[in-house]
């Protein structure tokens, strides 16, 4: 009797065994196209959306290579278009390594939104990509015909371009999870950094400059670089970048000064039942360069040189600010929140009409640039006589 | 039966691991926003005197638990129909928890499995210890919250530099109402859950253990509830964390340390499997040892594989879609749940206190 169990318990371990082996639906890895980058147009005919992803196909020669490949296909909604690229090719696509989404300018201007539920509703994709509004005619054309220099596809190339952002500050990296955040959030619109071609040579080569701006869910307009470092100022996100100042007062040179640090505040401010913003910049700078064999660094000269600074980065502020609410009335710069969070009761009595107010909105801009570094010389070079 | 024994430690390890169980993936008191920090301070705050009734039935009838309780307080005909509300508020809720893990796998990890597969291999797991014993499921406690509390604050750091502060500001920005609306909320659920203990802790070593199994469980796992929640809030911000079912997980995907160190929400699967397991067999030997109550019968082990049997079936059953899952735990059951937790435990302490003072009356010399 003992031994008739333990004989039924063996074959009943043997079947387990072979029945739970792994994953019920595993895969190799020759058998899934991963994908890096994917962009989304629109067809105009049909108003079917197009998808043309770059995938990558895993090589082994010296190492491991990846050879990119572009596909395009259509549907009526992006999974329809996903799923139908299973008739084309007969593999899956798998979405966990996406790292660039390219939207095209028609689709951004008819509305983000539709394209963006299966993001945040798929587990495989993952909610860290980065968005990007391509600036030419067509989305795709960025994957298709552009060519990356350091890596061998075009996704990773704009990956590594949005990641070290930081040094440059013309652009902004935006991912997916924090657009949709600022979407979410009352009163304040989103934008995305924007991507286009440029001709060096025979190639073409994908260039990030500037923001698209969005008002809430579609998109109004471009900033081009220098607005956007502006933009950047007032939302705090500057973590580097060069400030060039052309003709320096009474020395007539031009000096580039490297910003390490910056702190921007926002302050409203109520007087006399009008609302001012106090944008309060302090920026902590090293020079990086001086264009001209003349002694900046001391008495008169970095006083010149902060006070023209200041002057430059102000009228930036000012115009951009200007020219958004002239010309897009979309609050990108998160004036929304500041009064929300400091003066909850204020932001109440007007966001019901937010974007008239925003429109009218008076703002104070007040830079302090603090000279701190200036790298390795002491004096610039001397030139004999 | 009455020899089982858990040492106050490994009860304390027992509470704090049941209430930090599911709500690893499910954040509630949701409605209270920005807030929601405050909302799980509050909730705490008001779970302590409800705790205090669950201990002071404990006290009053040391040794027995509340299937007894409600025989000798209800009397016959009372007391089982009572009896077998409280073995079907537990069976149900075992349930869905046994679904909620299954909804889990099959949504964030395995869409094309069956959702049966994982629920049976959790149902096998949970028949095997529960025919071990609270002994045995208590020193598993005691061994696994050290590594849970480890690993949460592992994440939490990893994500303390996405944090942002602008995400909870400006507090109380809609008044005090949502808040306490986000408390009851978290109140419901995990805090006041705790009462399922009341059927199944047995005879502790003093009367004054359940002080501290309740009170210091309640501690442990509600500072990690509240580190969660904040850390939810401060890191995705309200909107996304409402719109997502399992919120936990989409936040620990922002964890990027250089490109090296990403995609580490496993871990919050890993922490929810540990704390979930405990829960599941919590509500399971309740149920056990409620339905043999019913039967007057001395031991439950006899009937856990057959009831465990039904329990996935029923979680089977019970919802065709996880939308209509999600839509009846926030739209119906959080109500039910209030009733069994709150409501009647409040009520059967108050009739405890007199019957107790009656028979106390009538004869001194007994105690």
């Amino acid at each position: 009797m003992k031994s008739t169990k333990k004989i039924v318990l063996i074959i009943l371990l043997f079947i387990n065994a072979l029945n739970f082996t792994s994953c019920w639906n595993y895969k190799e890895i020759n058998e899934v196209a991963i994908v890096g980058g994917m962009a989304l147009d629109k067809n105009k005919e049909n108003g079917k959306y197009i998808m043309t992803v770059e995938i990558m196909l895993p090589e082994a020669s010296d190492g491991l290579n990846m050879r990119p490949e572009i596909y395009t296909m259509e549907g009526n909604t992006l999974f329809d278009a996903i799923r139908n690229f299973i008739a084309e090719t007969g593999v899956k696509l798998y979405w966990s390594h996406l790292r660039v989404v390219l939207l095209s300018q028609d689709v951004a201007k008819e509305g983000i939104v539709p394209t963006l539920d299966l993001f945040m509703r798929d587990a495989e994709l993952r909610t860290d990509v980065w968005l990007l509004i391509s600036k030419g005619k067509t989305a795709r054309e960025i994957l298709e015909e552009g060519t990356a220099k350091i890596h061998d596809t075009v996704s990773f190339h704009l990956h590594d371009m949005l990641k070290t952002e930081a040094s440059i500050s013309k652009y902004k990296g935006v991912q997916f999870w924090d657009f949709v955040k600022t979407l979410s959030e009352e009163g304040s619109s989103p934008f995305l950094p924007t991507v286009e071609l440029v001709d060096k040579g025979k190639e073409k080569i994908p260039k990030i400059c500037g923001v698209a701006v969005f008002k809430k869910g579609k998109m109004v307009g471009w900033l081009d670089g220098i607005e956007t470092r502006a933009l950047l100022f007032i939302r705090d996100e500057i973590k580097g970048g060069v400030i060039p100042v052309k003709n320096v007062e009474d020395f007539n040179t031009d000096i580039t000064l490297e910003i390490f640090r910056n702190e921007t505040k926002l302050k409203p401010e109520l007087i006399g039942g009008k609302l001012i913003m106090n944008i309060d910049v302090i920026t902590d700078v090293g020079i990086a360069e001086i264009d001209a064999a003349k002694d900046l660094l001391r008495g008169k000269g970095r006083k010149n040189v902060k006070k023209d600074a200041e002057a430059l980065i102000e009228k930036q502020i000012e115009k951009v600010v200007k020219k958004v609410q002239r010309e897009y009335k979309s609050d990108i710069f998160g004036f929304s929140g500041a009064i929300c969070r400091t003066m909850p009761n204020v932001w109440k009595s007007i966001k019901g009409d937010w974007e008239d107010v925003f429109t009218e909105l008076d703002i104070k801009v007040n830079v302090n640039v603090r000279i701190k570094w200036s790298a390795l010389s002491s004096k610039p070079i001397k030139i004999g006589e | 039966m009455d020899k089982e024994v858990i040492s106050d430690k490994q009860g304390v390890s027992l509470v704090a691991m049941f209430i930090i169980g599911t709500y690893t993936i499910l954040v509630s008191g949701l409605q209270a926003k920005k807030d929601l920090w405050l909302a799980d301070i509050l909730a705490i705050i008001i779970a302590v005197p409800l705790l205090w009734t669950f201990i002071r039935l404990h006290q009053k009838f040391y040794g027995k638990n509340l299937f007894d309780i409600l025989e000798i307080c209800f009397g016959k005909v009372i007391g089982k129909f009572m009896i077998i509300l409280y073995v079907l508020f537990s069976f149900i809720f075992g349930s869905l928890l046994l679904r909620e893990f299954g909804e889990f796998y099959v949504i964030v990890a395995a869409p094309e499995t069956p959702m049966i597969v994982p629920m049976v291999f959790i149902s096998f797991l949970s028949i095997w210890i529960l025919k071990e014993g609270i002994e045995v499921m208590a020193r598993w406690g005691e061994f696994f919250l050290p590594i849970l509390i480890v690993l949460m604050v592992f994440i939490i750091f990893l994500l303390l530099g996405d944090m942002d502060i602008k995400n909870i500001l400006p507090i109380l920005y809609d008044g005090p109402k949502p808040v306490l609306q986000g408390a009851l909320d978290s109140l419901t659920h995990p805090f006041s859950q705790t009462m399922v203990f009341t059927m199944i802790l047995p005879k502790l070593k003093r009367k004054s253990s359940y002080r501290k199994v309740y009170f210091l469980g309640l501690i442990i796992g509600g500072v990690i509830v509240f580190a969660i929640s904040t850390t939810n809030i401060l890191v995705s911000g309200v909107t996304m964390v409402s719109r997502m079912y399992f919120p936990t997980y989409i936040t620990v995907t922002r964890v990027n340390i250089g490109d090296f160190l990403k995609s580490v929400e496993i871990l919050v699967a890993f922490i929810y499997l540990l704390g979930g397991f405990i829960k599941l067999n919590v509500c399971m030997l309740a149920t056990c040892i409620g339905t043999s109550k019913i039967f007057n019968c001395n031991d439950y082990r006899f009937i856990v594989t057959p009831i465990l049997f039904m329990l996935v079936n029923l979680s089977c059953l019970m919802f065709n879609s996880s939308i209509e899952f999600f839509d009846w735990i926030f739209n119906v059951w959080i109500y039910v749940a209030r009733l069994f937790q709150i409501v009647l435990p409040v009520i059967i302490f108050i009739v405890a206190s007199l019957k107790v003072r009656n028979t106390r009356a009538e004869n001194c010399c007994e105690e």
